[in-house]
This record gives C-alpha cells, structure tokens and sequence, in this order.
C-alpha cells in the first residue's frame, strides 16, 4: 500500500473537511475523484502535513505522517493545484532548488533537472523567470519540481486545470510515461473524469470528506454495465411500473428516455416482455455505455 | 522521424537527508538577490567605509605629523572609531535600506505567488525556512557593517605593525560581532515579521519604515525623557550595543532595558512568524 489512512479527519473550525476516512491506496494510478470542496486537496495537504490533522492517523510509504513528516517528504513529490512559483528563479533554477532540497547532491539536482526540463518540454524555456510562463508551462514546471527527485509517490492534485485540450493530452501522456518509467505510485486528485478515466487504475470518489466508492476502473464500469437506455410510446408510467415491479431500477434521461438497470442475471429480453405485457410500442432499446462520469453523477446524485 | 526518444530516466543516485536545508534556501535566496543589481547598492553602502579607511590611513600614517589631525580630538581610532562605523547615522540609513530592499520581499514574494506550499512540501520544517531567509539579511547586512568594521580593524593592525595597539583592541572583531548579531535579530526579525504579514513587498516596506522611523521621531522629539528611548528600535541597539564596546552609554536609561526589550520584540517576531508562516492559508 502506497497510502493508508485510517479514521482520518481534518477540521477547518466548524468544517469537517475530511470526516473519518478510512481508505487504501495501492501501488499504481489512483484517481482520488470528487466535487469542488469534497475534501481532495484537504486530504492531500492533511497526508503531507500542510494543514494539521485532527484526528486519525495515516500512513504513506508505511512512514507515519504525524512521526516521519520530513522523511516522507523526501519520498514524495507534491504538484500543487494553485500557482506556486518560487518567484525570480528561472525554470532551471527552480528545478535544481527543489532537488537540492529533497536532498539530492547540487551537481546532480543541477543535471537531473535539464533532463526533466526536457521531458516535460520546457527545454527552450528553462532560463525564462518562472513568473513569466504561460498557464501550462506552469503546470509543466509544477510537475518537473515534483519529479526531480525520482519521488516513489507521486500527488497530483488537478494537474491539468487551466490547460488546453492538447496541453492536457500531453500532461496526461507525461503522467503515464513518467509513473510507468519510474515506476512511481500517483495519487491523481481531479474533478474532471475524463483524466482520471484516461490515465487512472483505481478510483477513490469522495464527496462532503467522506467515502462514496472506490474500486478498480474496470469494476466500476461493470457495476453499471447492465444498463439500457429505453424509449417507448404509450402508458409509459404502467410500463415504468411494471419494470419496477420485475426488480429494474428505472428513471427517467430527460423528457422521453427511461435509463433502466436490470436486475442480476437478466438480460434485455425482460424489457421487451414487460413492453409486450403492459402494451408500450418499444422505440429505443439501446445498452448504455457507462462512463465514470455517469457512475459519478449517479453516486452523487444518490447521496 | 526522431533521432530519439527522451523518456524519464529514473535517478541513479541516493537522496540523503539534508540537515540543511536552511543553507540551500539561504544561497538561493543571496544569489537571487546579486542578480537585482545589490552590486550598485553595495557599491553605495561602502562610501562611509571608504571614508573611513582614508581617516585610518591618515591617522597611522601622517597622525603625529599633520597638526591638523592632532586639533580633532574625536579623530582616534579606538572602539569609539568603530562604534560609530556601525551605528552612526549613514550607517543606520544603509542598514535600514538594506533591511527594506532585501528583506521586504522575501516572505511577501513566498507568500504572493503562493510557494509556501512548495516549500513545506519537501523535507523543510519552519526553522529551515527562517533560518534560511534571515541569512540573506543576515549575509548583505554582514556585508555592509561587520565585514567593513573587520576590514577597518585589519587595516589598522596591519598598517601599523603595533602590538600594543592590538593588546589593547583585541576584542574588537567579537564586539563588533556582537553588535551586529543583536542588530541583526532585532531588525532582521522585524523586516521578516513584516514580510510574512504582507503578501506586497511595497506595503511590507513602508510598514517597515514606518516602525523604524516614527518611534526615531519620538525619541528625537521627546530626547528630554530618556525612558522614550525604549520605544526606537535604534535607540535600544545603540544603548545595548555600547555595552560590547565598553563605552559611555549613549541615553540615559540601563543598557539592561534595551535588552530585555530587544528580547521581547525578537520574541514577538517568533511568535508572529509562527502565526503567518503556513503552508496553506485556511480560510475559516
């Protein structure tokens, strides 16, 4: 396990920006999801000993983060979500900086982050003040400071906000090639889920501090993968009942879909049935494909 | 068709735990600044001193032989000599300045652009990062008091090959240490406080200016009271540092209220500091 936590909690006076989460992260690509203000950079700043923790304990690498906070800092690289530039350096010197601080010897900080400034594209910007780099370049910047060091653990936090269809790409592309080389375990924290369903193992969504879900890519797709969309004319609130009464979950996509989830084990035919016995012309029986997004809104919109 | 591919590579090396951390912040942090044209201030910052060293070399060369020299009486290079190199006015006013141009913007900037949370992402705990921005005061201020004052010491012994004159001042170069340790504390910790609690480098400055210069204003006015003095920051190094000197004691209230008042403003400052000094700021 890359991360452990266990009853963790953080608290912004009245606010309980994480409320007692108990949750796993393994090794590999974790996609921690949520809404804006679902607790995401709270946890990540509670785990890096940024903001302070109420109550719980937590384990990152299997270093305490109240016991070992600067031996697990070492360990770890932090891309942050706001703009944070170490203003009147240069992109090279930023980079070497921050590997000198995570402790690695200047003239090899001073190598490794020409090499990262070219991985990452910076290359023919590298002696330009940071202050003056465009919205992704300070993205890229961000994520150079956080490899430099060849961190084992990786945390994310909406690497790609701010940026363009194709800067995305890119900065996803850049994520995968590094945690796959690297072999570096990433804790991916975004609300857009195309990323996290692009570049991400697992999911961990949260919602209010709390646990919604988590579980492998695959598993949440199939959790919702007898899904149809239907369309019929006629009584539709008879037909709707009677899918209900067979054990299928039903509501309504819009004014004249039906989004209708079958029961384990049955296939479409119980809709053509249940069309046939309550009397509906049957328009549209189409199986939905589930993307994580439609498992997010449905999750959310449950809780 | 590239030649290559340039994929991450991880690092060969080993991280290993640095202690300090502070002396990598402190070195970004000078070179930063010798980049913003210090070279020109410096330059300026040095005029007394070459004031001063013209005066050395005259007085050990020509002292017993130009009668002119022997009308001024205060034209002696005893501690008194070197006291004044570091608290007269000129002195007083490059510090100040220096405390302003370099100080200002060292938290602000941190804090303005955010790069708090970068630093206490990485193995850097509060002192560190302190410890690393006092230096680059400490560094440029060193640069324009202690190491003129070492300098002019030097040139004295040096030019004049005299023992008994070294007999006498040995302590010189530890009290001159001395006084700019306490005036670094006192000034360095109030320009950091400053800087940490705003986020511009113009307000940080003129609030700076501002604590330095309005209590200065009292005292002056108020010079009839003695105890007033304890209000100018100035004032109480001045009155503290003539103790390192052994020396008359410029204001008429005990060295030993300076120091207890220097001691809770560099408390205040830590205590500031550790109120504005975060990673992230928590909007309640």
């Amino acid at each position: 396990m890359s991360v452990s936590l266990n009853d963790f909690t953080i608290v912004y006076g009245d606010v309980k920006a994480v409320n007692q989460l108990t949750v796993q992260f393994p090794e590999g690509i974790t996609g921690l999801l949520g809404v804006n203000g679902a607790g995401k950079s709270s946890l990540i700043k509670g785990l890096l000993g940024l903001v302070s923790i109420h109550s719980g304990s937590a384990k990152i690498l299997g270093k305490d983060v109240r016991q070992e906070q600067k031996a697990i800092r070492q360990l770890i690289g932090y891309m942050p979500e706001d703009d944070c530039l170490i203003p009147g350096l240069s992109g090279i010197k930023m980079v070497q900086f921050a590997g000198e601080l995570c402790g690695m010897p200047r003239q090899d900080a001073i190598q490794r982050a020409h090499e990262i400034l070219f991985l990452t594209g910076l290359e023919e910007a590298r002696y330009r003040k940071v202050e003056g780099y465009s919205a992704g370049m300070k993205q890229r910047i961000k994520l150079a400071q956080a490899i430099v060091h060849d961190p084992k653990l990786l945390f994310l936090d909406e690497p790609t906000s701010g940026m363009d269809p194709k800067g995305r790409q890119e900065m996803l592309d850049l994520i995968m090639n590094v945690t796959r080389k690297g072999n570096m375990s990433v804790i991916l924290a975004s609300h857009i889920l195309m990323d996290v369903e692009r570049t991400c193992d697992r999911v961990i969504m949260i919602h209010q501090g709390e646990l919604l879900e988590q579980g492998n890519m695959e598993e949440f797709r199939g959790n919702y993968a007898n899904a149809y969309s239907v369309r019929v004319e006629g009584d539709k609130e008879k037909f709707v009942k009677a899918l209900e009464d067979g054990g299928c979950e039903v509501k309504p996509d819009g004014s004249h879909l039906l989004d209708v989830i079958l029961p384990e084990g049955k296939g479409s035919n119980l809709v053509l049935k249940t069309a046939g016995k309550t009397g509906v012309q049957l328009r549209r029986l189409m199986p939905s494909v589930q993307t994580l997004e439609d498992v997010f809104v449905k999750r959310i919109g449950d809780k | 068709m590239p030649i290559y591919e340039q994929t991450y590579r991880p690092w060969e090396g080993a991280l290993e735990p640095n202690p300090r951390t502070w002396w990598v912040i402190a070195r970004t942090g000078i070179q930063l600044l010798m980049r913003k044209g210090m070279v020109v201030f410096l330059f300026f910052a040095y005029i007394p001193f070459f004031i001063r060293a013209g005066i050395v070399f005259i007085i050990v060369r020509y002292g017993d032989k130009l009668e002119i020299i022997q009308k001024f009486k205060g034209l002696k290079i005893d501690a008194d000599f070197y006291f004044n190199s570091l608290s007269d006015f000129w002195a007083r006013v490059f510090v100040i300045f220096i405390c302003i141009f370099v100080g200002a913007g060292l938290i602000a900037n941190d804090k303005q652009f955010k790069a708090l949370s970068l630093y206490f992402s990485k193995p850097v705990g509060f002192w560190d990062y302190i410890i690393g921005k006092f230096l680059v005061i400490g560094f440029f201020v060193s640069l324009i008091t202690l190491v003129p004052g070492l300098l002019l010491f030097l040139m004295r012994v040096l030019m004049a090959m005299d023992s008994v004159y070294l007999q006498n001042y040995f302590w010189i170069p530890l009290s001159l240490v001395g006084y700019v340790i306490v005036e670094l504390l006192v000034l360095g910790g109030l320009i950091l406080v400053v800087s940490a609690i705003f986020k511009s480098t113009r307000f940080a400055a003129v609030f700076f200016l501002c604590l330095i210069v309005f209590p200065e204003l009292i005292q002056t006015i108020l010079s009839k009271i003695p105890i007033i003095g304890l209000t100018s920051f100035l004032v109480n190094i001045k009155q503290f540092g003539a103790v390192f000197f052994g020396i008359e004691r410029p204001y008429g209230f005990a060295p030993l209220w300076a120091f207890m008042v220097m001691a809770a403003i560099v408390a205040l400052c830590i205590f500031l500091l550790k109120r504005h000094v975060k990673p992230t700021e928590v909007i309640r």
